[in-house]
């Protein structure tokens, strides 16, 4: 091989210089616009960590009489298994505090006007599972401040000696703490029939009746529990689910070995409590109370909350700059930020496509396919959409091959492909749903059209090429998908692009430099390697 | 050290991206791509200049041509081919030996009736075989006479002569000789032998199979080194003339050698594959720069 001789001329720069200029530029203009908007319009960043919960809502609507007009309302407190984070409230005519307690507190005197009072906060719960002692005895006595959790009351009719004879029935003399918890809690779970009614149902109407809603299972047990000297109590809370209600949910805590274990006769949750229950209250109170004689209406307003990517937009609503705003506050156009996301991520996915192609020197199928194939797996999990993927496009490449058998026009071949696909698509979409998975029902989210060529190129590519050839860049394909998939699906990113959309503006600038590179892919290294060395 | 690298992934050999930016996008305009992408077209402007290229039998643009179209053939009698006018990489060539009134005899496989001859009329203009565009008209022109043993003798098919013409100026030639296992065609990808030939001594330097060096033809085993190209100065004045009649800086010009007509022109290409660079064992930028310094002499 001949050595270079110093005359040689050698190309260390091959990228074009106006176009390495040009997107220095635009890098430029992006920062001193991201700069204005933090500098001086002091744009906010929201937080990148995910905040994942569950966003409460309370409205209350109070018309008031004249006379002094008062609401209190249990607030949730923080836990060691619930965390509550940026409570809020707004009334305007009303004084609010609140008592140490954790009991909010609005009042007005003389109140005659009409208006709402919002409460909210987010919720950020984990389920929680208790261990029961193993023949442990029901103690004989506690210290006094549990007194009120075994005496009777209007609701709880522990003395009844129909309620004292049916815990004996179901725990005889002598029967240990957790053999006793659990009949009383089998009896009220699976004898007493739930029925939704309004309002509350006391013990024993509920043993009578051998039906009752969430807290007449309750107070049967607490009754029970408590007229074997068990102390028991009832706990309030809310059921997280996307929902507006008025109603809360009851469950019981059952005091054992120094610590309030829960228990839902309901839904069945023994000496657990699930993720989606809220504690709003402890023992038999009602949540909301107020005034007499004023008008009051009240719902809960619930929605999970996956992070706080509105934030990054919301935060900064007011800014003339922030493009976003106008689609974020028309909701009328009901364009979800998921999918202006969306959107904004495409061409990040179609920079990773030309670095694999112009770069690396590998061919997918179809120019920008894998960056959208990749948006559709964001709904369903790259396995399983690889999967479903798959299997779409050998159903269509099988109809396909029989199809140009049949000697039909193109267009309409592709029309049928097409009608294929989208039939394939929704007869996997119904399986999955059949079987239980979830992800099933994001497919709709596919690339129809796309998925129809591709499966066109397939097909072409195993009549031209063969089976092998055609299998390799499928191969490739994926391999490209799973890279836009990674990179689009980086949060740090996605939050960016979102905050800060002329971002994009980098993307052009990298695809400026990128698209004047004129050096060997990585797969023509091994292509022209054993070429001699020729002075120019 | 850097540069030491650098020279090992440089040598003055274009990859993709080079040839794209600095010879595609750089030497050829979108209207002259454009015209060398339309087979119709570019025969038209070669025929203009005086390159000799295969004679059309007819031009199918519509449906309703088809038929005026089948009866010059079978009027004519003589072998024929169908194709594309924008296709690429062969894709929806057919040859034939004949067309009769009620059968057309492909060269390989069963008779078809005029009605199969009529539905492939229709699926090239429908734009099956076209990429970008999404109807595409036809051409029926004779099918030429290949001198199979011009280069080499014992091939299974024709070869055909690739000649890259930079500004007019012919740089590089390729010759490319069909194997078995290529079916007969003279593609590189499908297995086709490529020899590198040299535009001075006008004979064969050096052969890739599959992009690897071989001395010996696959099937037959002529040693295929040291051929002399008979005509070659020929081609090069054809290929350096295409460029008057297509305005491409940088194309690949494809002639076989007719029988009795000597060298035709069946296709220019506006972005020839870098093969030819293995083929020579030499970078087209050597080559450029080697041609550019004979010119004045």
């Amino acid at each position: 091989m001949n050595t270079s001789t110093p005359a040689q001329k050698v190309r260390i720069s091959t990228f074009g210089k106006l176009e390495v200029m040009l997107a220095l530029m635009i890098c430029l203009i992006t920062t001193i616009l991201i700069g204005y908007k933090v500098v001086v319009l002091g744009y906010t960043m929201a937080s990148l960590e995910q905040e994942e919960g569950y966003f409460v809502r309370l409205q209350m609507d109070v018309t008031g009489n004249g006379r002094n007009c008062e609401i209190k309302a249990t607030l949730p407190v923080s836990s060691d298994r619930q965390i509550i984070r940026h409570e809020k409230q707004t009334a305007e005519e009303f004084k609010y505090t609140i008592s140490p307690g954790r009991i909010g507190r609005w009042y007005a005197e003389n109140y005659s006007g009409s208006s709402p009072i919002v409460y909210s906060f987010l919720a950020q719960t984990t389920p929680k599972e208790f261990r029961l002692p193993v023949d442990e005895e029901i103690p004989t006595t506690y210290t006094l401040r549990l007194e009120s959790d075994l005496i009777a009351d209007d609701k709880t009719q522990t003395n009844d000696p129909v309620i004292v004879a049916k815990a004996l029935e179901l725990a005889p003399e002598g029967t240990d703490l957790t053999t006793t918890i659990k009949n009383i809690y089998n009896y009220c779970l699976s004898d007493i029939k739930y029925l939704e009614v309004k309002g509350p149902t006391d013990a024993l109407t509920a043993l009578r009746l051998g039906e009752a809603s969430c807290n007449g299972k309750v107070r049967l047990m607490i009754a029970m529990l408590r007229s074997k000297n068990i102390p028991a109590r009832l706990a309030n809370g809310l059921i997280l689910e996307r929902s507006r209600k008025r109603t809360t949910h009851a469950w019981v805590e059952v005091w054992v070995k120094n610590e309030w274990i829960p228990f839902c006769p309901t839904n069945d949750y023994f000496a657990s409590i699930p993720e989606k229950y809220l504690e709003l209250a402890k023992g038999d109170v009602a949540v909301l109370t107020r005034s007499r004689s004023i008008g009051f209406d009240w719902k809960w307003q619930i929605r999970h909350q996956l992070s706080t990517r509105e934030k990054a937009v919301l935060s900064n609503i007011d800014h003339p700059l922030n493009i976003l705003r106008t689609w974020m506050t028309m909701k009328d156009y009901r364009v979800s930020l998921d999918l202006i996301m969306i959107i904004l991520l495409i061409p990040v996915g179609a920079t990773v496509v030309a670095f694999f192609r112009n770069v690396i020197g590998v061919v997918p199928f179809g120019t920008f396919m894998p960056a959208l194939v990749a948006v559709s797996f964001r709904e369903t999990g790259f396995l399983f959409g690889a999967i479903m993927f798959t299997t779409v496009l050998l159903v269509a490449t099988g109809v396909n091959l029989l199809l140009v058998k049949l000697r039909l026009l193109h267009i309409p071949r592709l029309t049928i492909i097409i009608t294929v696909v989208v039939l394939s698509i929704l007869g996997v979409s119904v399986f999955c749903i059949r079987m239980g998975i979830a992800q099933g029902a994001a497919v709709s989210l596919f690339p129809m059209a796309i998925l129809s060529l591709t499966s066109e190129r397939f097909t072409q590519t195993i009549m031209v090429d063969g089976l092998k050839e055609a299998a390799k860049r499928l191969l490739v394909t994926f391999v490209v998908s799973s890279a836009c998939y990674l990179v689009i699906g980086i949060s740090a990113l996605q939050m960016l692009v979102v905050a800060y959309p002329e971002l994009l503006l980098v993307n052009i600038a990298i695809n400026l430099v990128l698209g004047s590179w004129t050096g060997m892919r990585l797969s023509e290294l091994g292509r022209f390697k054993d070429l001699p060395m020729e002075s120019v | 050290m850097l540069q030491h690298l650098f020279n090992r992934i440089n040598r003055n050999v274009y990859g993709m991206n080079r040839r794209n930016r600095e010879l595609v996008l750089t030497e050829n305009s979108h209207g002259a791509i454009d015209l060398a992408n339309d087979k119709i077209g570019t025969k038209n402007a070669l025929h203009c200049v005086g390159v000799p290229v295969p004679q059309s039998i007819a031009e199918i643009t519509t449906y309703r041509e088809i038929p005026k179209a089948f009866a010059r053939l079978v009027e004519r009698g003589d072998g024929f081919v169908m194709k594309p006018s924008r296709g690429c990489q062969g894709r929806g060539v057919t040859l034939f030996s004949r067309a009769l009134s009620d059968q057309v005899c492909p060269l390989h496989g069963a008779p078809w009736t005029p009605r199969e001859f009529a539905y492939q009329v229709s699926r090239i203009l429908a734009g099956e075989f076209t990429s970008a565009r999404p109807v595409d008209r036809v051409i029926l022109e004779e099918k030429i006479n290949p001198d199979r043993d011009w280069i080499v003798p014992e091939l299974p098919g024709p070869p055909d002569l690739r000649i890259i013409v930079y500004k007019g100026i012919p740089v590089l030639c390729m010759a490319r000789l069909p194997t078995i296992a290529s079916e007969g065609r003279a593609n590189l990808h499908k297995g086709g032998v490529g020899l590198g030939i040299d535009l001075v001594t006008c004979r064969s330097t050096n052969a890739i199979l599959k992009e690897k060096r071989i001395q010996f033809h696959p099937d037959s085993g002529q040693d295929l080194i040291g051929r002399e190209v008979v005509g070659l100065k020929d081609c090069m004045r054809i290929a350096a003339l295409c460029a008057k009649g297509v305005p491409l800086g940088y194309m690949g010009v494809d002639i076989i050698r007719d029988r009795t007509r000597g060298p035709v022109v069946i296709e220019v290409n506006a972005r020839p594959g870098l093969a030819i660079q293995l083929a020579n064992r030499v970078g087209i930028e050597a080559a450029i720069n080697r041609a550019l310094k004979e010119i004045p002499s």
